[in-house]
């Protein structure tokens, strides 16, 4: 029991009916609203819906909400209650309001686990609160940087929510700066990629997250990179490597829409099938495998639960609507940009969509950082959209690509009508949308009739 | 004609896009058939001996921040002879903060800097972040985006690089942003500052070009987008 005093059923009661509402009337702050009044009221209420649950929390930069929608699937093939943000409302606002929602009216939720996708800067006030079970660090990377000032203190951030030894550290052993993360005497999983048979993705000379050693402060090389930091690393000056990982995703294989892969787990080898392209999404796999093994799970059952998982509206999904393949992949970073246009075949049609609103970064230099070059070959036209669409076609013409080639449309329906148009059903009809621009998108294809899988 | 360019500390100091600034004064060169010889240095070290006509130094993050300035305070003499042959120099937040006598953090002794421009910084419990928009004394503008802590207080008669018309610029005291000390230019303004700031961009060109050619402009560009995104950003929220 969770004994809720008055003033909090009152605060649960109104999260609820709040929820009821927003959900009525489908105001796009629904996932965070009913929590922040909630919360407001009744301070404590995120601590005492979540006393007593088992809690795994996934953490870092890039891929928590894949990661985390994988482990759903994994968990309920299982058998398990789950009990998951899949919204992504990541902040203590959404997780209350989660709470709420999956809540009876006593405060007592009926789960085995709640998955918790945790924004970085979020994760010690969480972790004060409630104590985290297992807590997964995908990776870190340069991300709206005007939020936490810089790299370095992301990674305290998570190192602050670290806040004993009983949460199991489940940790990119590629990424030396999650894989040197400061903890106490945790249980650690590490999971990662095999450096014989990943070939490097070409980013070129893009630059790159410094690692320092923490043993001695020398700066960190690498027998093999993967991905920008992320790579087989070590420490020239001492004997700091990164760890032989427990999970491995060790070979991929791309047939149609599905990826064939190879997963040595414990140093025995599965093979596994599942729908998500790329180098990237073979981390987020195998983060939800080194949970699995942690949690010892049921090998199989989870590798029918990865096999089952759909792609969230925009995380490079391919959509069939009006004749046309559409291929939509949110951009926020240069990291996930990066790769994202390294996959771009010449022949698309291009539809950039740049926002600068508080949940996209207000600071778009980002832009710079990321390796628009890789388009400087492109044959077809590229349309530059949203507030920041100009700031766009100058990053274009500066990576060399031909400027009588770029269109510029402020307003996306009509830049998503001029992609339908150009591409004319042949090929790929590619977006890449910075988060606001991709909440657009949604009610602009909603509106064109397409059916949506998984909401952001 | 020929131009050379060191980027200094390319390998740490690269937040905040500020790469962008070295793509454009390339670009802006090759553009105009103008050679641009660039080279990318991880140590003061690797300059001696060669001439180059501009030096550009970026934002890092702290731990960066120190390695460098101890580095950069070896070469305060040769930085010195360099300003006074009229080289061009950049320098942008971190990079900024390193020109003027010391930077001093929170906890910790003082980073040095090298004292080209009569200035100093402090570390500050506010962080200013934000769109920014400076006014120059001519009345055109400077757009960019800054993120910082640190206080810079330029001593009396160190020329600004203009005013705050959006932003807290130096120091969110004084209404100033920037500093200007012969070719040498200290700004908070990433964004990145030069992509949307053409005319800003030529100017350093120009000034370097200079050094060697008997020139007063340089040939006209068609800058469109540059021109657009500069007005939009002009009319940003902060
Ligand atoms: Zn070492």
């Amino acid at each position: 029991m969770n004994n809720l005093n008055n003033l909090e059923k009152l605060a649960l009661y109104i999260g609820k009916t709040l929820i009821f509402l927003t959900k009525l009337t489908k105001i796009s702050q629904g996932t965070n609203l009913p929590g922040k009044v909630s919360l407001k009221l009744a301070p404590a209420l995120f601590q005492k819906l979540s006393k007593d649950k088992a809690i795994i929390a996934i953490s870092g930069t890039n891929g928590k909400s894949t990661t985390s929608g994988l482990i759903y699937n994994c968990l309920t093939a299982n058998g398990f209650k789950v009990v998951h943000n899949r919204q992504g409302a990541n902040l203590i606002t959404g997780l209350t309001t989660t709470l709420i929602n999956a809540s009876n009216l006593f405060g007592q939720i009926d789960c085995d686990y709640l998955l918790l996708e945790i924004d970085e800067a979020t994760l010690p006030n969480v972790s004060s609160q409630s104590q985290i079970d297992y807590l997964v660090v995908t990776n870190l990377f340069r991300d709206q940087l005007d939020r936490f000032g810089e790299l370095d203190t992301t990674k305290k951030l998570i190192e602050k929510g670290i806040i004993n030894s009983q949460i199991t550290l489940i940790l990119n052993a590629d990424d030396p700066n999650v894989c040197q993360i400061e903890a106490r005497d945790n249980k650690k999983v590490f999971y990662g990629l095999d450096s014989a048979n990943i070939v490097n993705s070409q980013t070129g000379n893009q630059t790159r997250e410094l690692a320092y050693c923490k043993l001695c402060n020398c700066e960190i090389a690498y027998h093999s990179v993967f991905y920008n930091q992320l790579g087989d690393w070590y420490c020239p000056n001492c004997n700091n490597k990164r760890p032989l990982p427990d999970v491995i995703i060790a070979s991929l294989e791309a047939k149609g829409i599905d990826v064939q892969a190879k997963a040595i787990i414990d140093l025995k080898e599965y093979k596994l099938t599942y729908s998500l392209p790329g180098l990237f999404n073979a981390y987020n796999i195998s983060g939800c495998l080194a949970l699995s093994y942690a949690l010892n799970l049921n090998i199989d059952k989870t590798l029918e639960g990865l096999l089952k998982y759909k792609p969230l509206f925009g995380r490079s999904e391919i959509i069939h609507l009006h004749n046309q393949n559409i291929i939509i992949q949110l951009i926020k970073n240069p990291a996930g940009a990066s790769l994202a246009l390294s996959s771009i075949k010449p022949d698309e049609i291009i539809i950039i969509a740049i926002n600068d609103n508080l949940a996209d970064g207000r600071d778009i230099s980002w832009l710079w950082d990321t390796q628009f070059e890789l388009l400087n070959h492109h044959q077809n036209k590229i349309i530059v959209s949203g507030k920041r669409l100009y700031d766009m076609a100058v990053r274009l013409k500066h990576a060399n690509f031909d400027k009588t080639k770029i269109i510029c449309l402020p307003d996306l329906k009509v830049a998503i009508d001029e992609g339908f148009k150009q591409a004319n059903g042949k090929g790929n009809l590619r977006i890449l949308p910075t988060y606001t621009c991709l909440l657009e998108l949604q009610n602009i294809f909603k509106d064109l009739g397409y059916k949506m899988s998984g909401l952001n | 004609m020929k131009i050379s360019i060191a980027h200094l500390y390319a390998p740490y100091l690269n937040i905040y896009g500020d790469i962008g600034n070295i793509i454009t004064l390339v670009n802006r060169c090759r553009w105009r058939s103008i050679d641009v010889n660039l080279v990318s240095v991880s140590a003061c070290k690797e300059i001696i001996g060669q001439d180059f006509d501009i030096f550009f130094i970026g934002g890092g993050q702290d731990k960066q921040q120190e390695v460098i300035a101890q580095d950069l305070a070896k070469y305060k003499i040769e930085f010195e002879h360099r300003v006074n042959d009229n080289a061009v120099i950049l320098a942008i937040c971190g990079g900024y903060q390193l020109l003027g006598h010391y930077y001093k953090p929170h906890a910790g002794d003082k980073l040095p800097g090298i004292s080209i421009i009569d200035a100093y910084t402090e570390a500050s419990y506010t962080r200013m972040i934000g769109n920014v928009v400076v006014e120059l004394l001519d009345k055109s503008t400077l757009v960019g985006f800054e993120n910082h802590s640190g206080k810079t207080y330029l001593a009396a008669g160190v020329k600004p690089i203009g005013k705050v018309r959006l932003g807290a610029g130096n120091n969110g005291g004084d209404g100033f942003e920037g500093a200007n000390y012969k070719n040498v230019y200290g700004t908070y303004l990433h964004g990145s500052l030069l992509p949307k700031n053409p005319q800003f961009a030529d100017l350093l060109i120009l000034k370097a070009l200079q050094r060697k050619y008997d020139i007063n402009e340089l040939e006209p560009l068609v800058d469109e987008f540059e021109n657009l995104a500069h007005n939009l950003a002009v009319g940003l929220k902060r």
